[in-house]
């Protein structure tokens, strides 16, 4: 009999262990696709630019502004 | 049935229990590996993520002070020039040493001031290159020579503080002439370079977003919504796109040639290099043209399409265009579509 009370307990060891690491996979599946979510770029836009367009154009626009840049020298002193 | 023989199947029970409960543990211990590299993989995208923000977020607030830095030096560069053409036409005939040393003073004033723009010009543009999302384009060779150039700028400004009568300070001036022609030459050139790399990533990713709303079309149309107004301007945003990608082909060929500039980006002959850069800013901005008509469809087709389907309509962090609420319109498609991107 005491080594039926024996085997009990190592059965719900054994369980539970188990179980720890059941519990773990499932945190992990669960977290990973908001995990993804890092990788994308969150900038407020309007609400009918679903794609974010204008905030491209206007990083495009700050690049040709900085293009233009150019100095004026007098022709000769 | 005795008691030995019950307590006998009771144990053979629990036996087979504990072989099956150790199994259950083994399959566990086995995915553990895997779920911890996917966790390391988590962490270290996360880590990877964090340091380019950061590293995003620093780059622009420095070009933000260097933009500054390059405006307020401008102001403080035109007032010179203005000062000093005044006194050069009220001075230039005098012969009194009083006068002459009146305009000296503001012909060094006017040069020390163009110097300080020239290097904040430099600055700018060595941001732009230093930008973390600029590999793959000549940054290195182009840090040397904006480098080298602010060397020369140093040099001039210990030149032009010892120069003491007004034929040196000319001297200083032909000097500085021909070093800015050359650095408003390599600005158009390397900025040129980076609005290619923001041009070809907006086409980029406007073709994977025609693919995300062609999907969404297709869906609608299952749903029997009509669509003829998405149509038109998907159509439309498509045909621009493509007069964008025929654009886009011809800068890049000109940009292939570098007329003008060594392969390291050192102007080699002002006239080549002029002609070469007018030609494609032209085309580039000429695209730029274009690539806006194309956005202002892709923002009347999210009107339209939110019309249709209702206002909860956003595109999610996977990129997909999606309608809140509503499984069956959930509406995805391959990669990630968003054209959002750094400023």
């Amino acid at each position: 009999m005491k080594f039926v009370y024996i085997l009990i307990v190592l059965v719900i060891a054994a369980f539970a262990l188990g179980c720890v690491d059941k519990k773990q996979t499932e945190t992990t599946t669960k977290t990973s696709p908001g995990e993804t979510a890092v990788t994308a770029t969150s900038v407020s836009q309007a609400p009918d630019d679903l794609f974010g367009t204008e905030s491209d154009l206007n990083a495009m626009n700050s690049t040709l502004g900085d293009m233009d840049m150019q100095i004026s020298l007098v022709d000769a002193i | 049935m005795k008691p030995t023989n019950i307590s006998g199947i009771f144990t053979a029970l629990i036996m087979a229990m504990f072989i099956l409960s150790l199994f259950s543990g083994n399959v566990a211990a086995l995915e553990a590996p895997r779920e911890k590299i996917v966790r390391d993989q988590i962490v270290n995208a996360k880590e990877q993520y964090q340091i380019n923000k950061e590293k995003n977020d620093n780059t622009r607030e420095q070009y933000q002070k260097n933009k500054e830095k390059y405006d307020d030096t401008r102001n403080q560069f035109e007032d010179a020039k203005n000062l000093f053409e005044k006194a050069n036409r009220r001075l230039r005939d005098a012969k009194d040493n009083k006068s002459n040393e009146d305009l000296n003073e503001k012909a060094r004033e006017y040069i020390l001031k163009a110097i300080e723009h020239t290097e904040a010009q430099l600055e700018v543009m060595k941001n732009r290159l230093d930008n973390n999302e600029n590999l793959g384009i000549t940054a290195s060779d182009a840090t040397k020579i904006i480098d080298a150039h602010t060397a020369q700028l140093e040099e001039l400004k210990v030149k032009v503080d010892n120069a003491t009568t007004i034929q040196e300070i000319r001297d200083v001036h032909k000097e500085l002439a021909g070093i800015v022609a050359k650095i408003n030459l390599e600005t158009r050139y390397f900025i040129g370079i980076e609005l290619n790399r923001r041009i070809d990533n907006f086409i980029n990713r406007a073709d994977n977003v025609s693919v995300k709303v062609d999907d969404a079309i297709d869906k609608l149309d299952a749903q029997g919504k009509d669509t003829t107004k998405l149509k038109a301007e998907v159509a439309d945003f498509k045909n621009r796109l493509e007069e964008a990608k025929d654009i886009q082909a011809k800068t890049i060929a000109l940009f292939s040639t570098h007329s003008g500039f060594a392969a390291d980006g050192t102007v080699t002959n002002e006239k080549d290099a002029r002609d070469f850069l007018k030609q494609a800013n032209e085309l580039q901005r000429e695209n730029i043209k274009k690539l806006k008509e194309a956005g202002r469809q892709l923002i009347e087709f999210g009107r339209d399409f939110r019309r249709l389907v209702g206002p909860n309509v956003k595109v999610n962090d996977k990129g997909d265009l999606e309608v809140d609420g509503h499984a069956t319109t959930t509406l995805t498609g391959g990669a990630t579509a968003t054209l959002t991107e750094e400023d």
